[in-house]
């Protein structure tokens, strides 16, 4: 039933799509909706109720709830039809939700006992709500005709089918006779088989004719697509990527056993609210670690942004071809690979949903003198009034607080679009960029204290400080004595400046036509004040290339019908040829872009051993030395046994050093074949450097081998 | 005469609650295209003032 107070003057209800009135069809599928929502709700009580000791893998029933039920039975409460909109923002307000209650539950001290029960407790709920819509809208609960498909439409199906089928089983073939680890410093784009470079032009070649075309059966092979592209490593390699997803996934293993936060161990539990959500997951999934998550959350993160880039393009009116063009731009250079299991990356869905809401139930026409001087288009819908509008307020600020306590950049990028979005007058609301500064000062204050208390000369002393800013964030990004290294890091270096140039154009091209979309102006210079403020390890470039992406993709699809003149459409072969040609460069450059890490960011079955005796070895208390960070580091036991950079110098120097933590308890030091990897690649170093390291340590009598695996080894540091 | 009491949570907390409440609210009341009352715009606003004049307070304090 639908609340008459959550209804506008024309009957259209709070969180919906655009559309004024929902089709036959789309009401039928959001029963169906209503009916996997029930299922998911009841097959999570059954397993948590019934099978308490979790004998049955309930992983995947976990996630899917967590991740999209509350957030649609929600929705489907205060009146919502199904819609992509709707849809994404179930992800959002669902992931939200965990968020914040999972961090409730942490800081005061009750997520151990509580969060089962309320996991039980939102279960049921949702699945009384579910059974509820689905009563109300059982006539619904119909298949869809297929009597009614035209020609063109059963064309564009069978390629798309086909293209999406044939290139899938070359992919797979190709996967299958590439090597899974020993990368060089090129990373995956040299060892690939040429089956997976077949499948991949198959599938592309498919997306291009099918947009040719304009047919909505490209979604298919955008979305294979990113499968392929973003799940490459995930199918390739025996295990989970990257060391920081190992990381995050001991973070979350360490609040979901103990409920508790170590926020003087890492900075980034002072914003925990992604790794506390996520520790609802493992207890909801009953399995002994989020590790199965990390294999392929980009190709999760990465279906939810080109659904998100497609709507913000469908917002400031694109049409759908350009809008689809946008997603696809957006997933094939989307390189900087920081879409892991991370905060970051949730934060970055969050904040498309935030911009989606707003631009979606709150957008007005932008102020006169703006749309004077900037040659501006205006958002074609109107939104939405009265309590829809307020509902859609209400979702902003649950979104923001869930970004605020999560992550530490984000809010930056948040303030910063907001603000300019509500100075040009693109989105009703004012108070926004207010509430940002002041719940982010809040958290930061008294939720992260034990952050910056101590160091925060150190924090802020790169604020405007542009000669270390620019150091950190491109000279050390861009210096290699490698020469496939170097190309690497060219290309990701071009690839960033070509999108940006090439976005500044189209925007300059969008003002000389008399077609400035305000909104994409805003999101895409948003992001750049961060530039300003912190080297954030000399990763803030990569962060702010990422938000100015959605911007910069949707802009750069919309450059062909700029140059355009409205009688020269798209209609013969040429465009479609170049179209194609720029992606036959793109996809090897993606490839190499975002997997050229791959040689130390890959971890090897040795890698994996090493870590699993280091763990078996080590008991409570112990500190582990290692030559870099690229290992398997913080996996588990998180506050039992930490982790240092071995100190620098002769080995003599380093044993002395190494003494002072032995009163400390057990000291151990653990080189592994990734860190080898790393020293070659990143640092310069000589084939073989850790060998002779490892002989020289041995060298002192110090040390006790304590295993090998591949080349990797641990030994223990004892008295002499 | 202590100001601890100016530093801590216990009094940071409930007035952002409030600040938040509040700017909620007036929030609310600009996309129904309500007018805001005087008293909700200016409490919003020293409110939250105050609440940055402490939490600057305690930035400095603290570092």
């Amino acid at each position: 039933m639908t609340s008459p107070m959550l209804s506008t003057p024309r009957g259209t209800n709070v969180l919906t799509d655009p559309a004024p009135e929902a089709s036959p069809s789309s009401r039928a599928s959001g029963a169906w909706v209503d009916l996997l929502a029930l299922v998911l709700s009841l097959v999570l009580v059954a397993l948590l109720l019934f099978d308490p000791a979790g004998r049955t893998p309930q992983p995947a029933s976990a996630f899917l709830f967590a991740v999209f039920v509350p957030g649609w039975t929600a929705q489907r409460l205060l009146g919502a039809r199904l819609g992509l909109l709707t849809l994404y923002t179930s992800f959002v307000l669902s992931i939200s939700f965990w968020m914040i209650l999972g961090l409730a539950l942490v800081v005061t001290d009750v997520f151990d006992g509580w969060v089962d029960a309320i996991g039980i407790a939102v279960a049921l709920i949702s699945a009384a709500a579910s059974a509820s819509m689905l009563v109300s809208h059982r006539n619904d609960l119909r298949l869809p005709s297929v009597g009614r498909v035209e020609r063109p439409s059963l064309a564009s199906f069978f390629i798309a089918t086909v293209s999406v089928v044939l290139g899938a089983i070359l992919v797979t073939i190709g996967i299958t006779r590439s090597p899974n680890e020993g990368f060089g410093s090129v990373g995956l784009a040299p060892d690939l088989s040429l089956f997976y470079w077949a499948g991949l032009v198959i599938i592309s070649s498919g997306f291009v004719i099918l947009q040719a075309r304009a047919s909505n059966w490209a979604w298919m092979n955008l979305g294979a697509l990113v499968v392929v592209l973003h799940g490459l490593p995930g199918f390739l390699e025996d295990h989970p990527r990257f060391n920081v997803a190992w990381i995050h996934t001991g973070f979350v293993d360490h609040i979901a056993t103990d409920g508790s936060l170590l926020p003087g161990l890492d900075a980034r539990f002072n914003w925990a609210g992604f790794f506390s959500g996520a520790a609802t997951v493992q207890r909801l999934a009953e399995t002994e670690s989020v590790l199965w998550l990390a294999r392929f959350a980009p190709v999760f993160y990465g279906l939810l942004s080109i659904v998100a880039v497609y709507l913000l393009a469908q917002r400031i009116g694109s049409t759908r071809r350009q809008s689809i063009a946008a997603a696809a731009v957006f997933t094939t250079l989307n390189w900087v690979g920081q879409d892991y299991l991370s905060p970051q990356a949730t934060a970055f869905v969050l904040y498309m949903g935030l911009v989606l809401i707003l631009l979606t139930y709150l957008p007005q026409h932008p102020r006169e003198w703006i749309r004077r001087w900037l040659h501006t288009e205006t958002l074609g819908a109107t939104g939405r009034e009265g309590w829809p509008a307020v509902l859609g307020v209400a979702a902003c600020y649950i979104v923001v607080v869930a970004i605020i306590v999560s992550h530490q950049l984000t809010p930056g990028i948040m303030l910063s679009a907001a603000t300019l979005l509500v100075i040009v007058g693109a989105v009703r609301v004012r108070v926004l960029p207010l509430f940002i500064l002041v719940a982010f000062l809040v958290w930061v204050s008294y939720g992260a204290d034990r952050y910056w208390i101590g160091h925060f000369d150190q924090i802020t002393g790169s604020v405007g400080n542009i000669n270390e800013l620019l150091g950190r964030n491109v000279g050390e990004r861009a210096v290699s004595n490698q020469s496939g290294r170097t190309f690497v890091l060219a290309s990701r270096i071009g690839l960033a400046l070509a999108v940006w140039a090439s976005a500044v154009l189209g925007l300059l091209l969008g003002w000389w036509r008399h077609r400035t979309s305000i909104v994409l102006v805003c999101l895409f210079v948003a992001p750049f004040p961060m530039l300003l403020l912190q080297p954030y390890g000399g990763e803030m470039v990569l962060r702010v290339y990422l938000f100015t992406l959605p911007a910069a993709a949707v802009v750069l699809a919309r450059v062909p019908s700029l140059l355009n003149q409205p009688s020269r459409r798209l209609t013969t072969a040429t465009p479609w040829i170049a179209v194609a040609a720029i992606l036959a460069v793109l996809l090897p450059l993606f490839v190499v872009a975002r997997f050229g890490n791959e040689s130390f960011e890959a971890f090897s079955e040795a890698d994996v051993e090493l870590a699993e005796l280091l763990y078996a070895s080590a008991p409570d208390g112990s500190m582990v030395f290692v030559n870099s960070q690229q290992a398997i580091l913080y996996a588990e036991r998180v506050e039992a046994v930490r982790f240092r950079d071995l100190p620098r110098g002769t080995a003599g120097e380093r044993v002395e050093k190494l003494t002072e933590f032995l009163d400390r308890g057990p000291v151990f030091v653990m080189l592994s074949e990734s860190q080898a990897r790393d020293g070659e690649v990143v640092s310069g170093l000589n084939k073989g450097w850790m060998n002779e390291l490892r002989e020289d340590l041995l060298a002192t009598g110090r040390f006790h081998v304590v295993g090998q695996r591949g080349d990797g080894v641990l030994m223990e540091f004892r008295l002499p | 005469m202590s100001v601890d009491w100016l530093m801590s949570a216990w009094l940071g907390v409930p007035l952002a609650v409030a600040a938040f409440v509040l700017l909620f609210i007036w929030e609310a009341q600009i996309v129904t295209v309500r007018r805001s009352p005087m008293t909700l715009k200016v409490g919003a606003i020293l409110t939250s003032l105050t609440l940055i004049g402490l939490i600057v307070n305690r930035f400095v304090a603290l570092t």
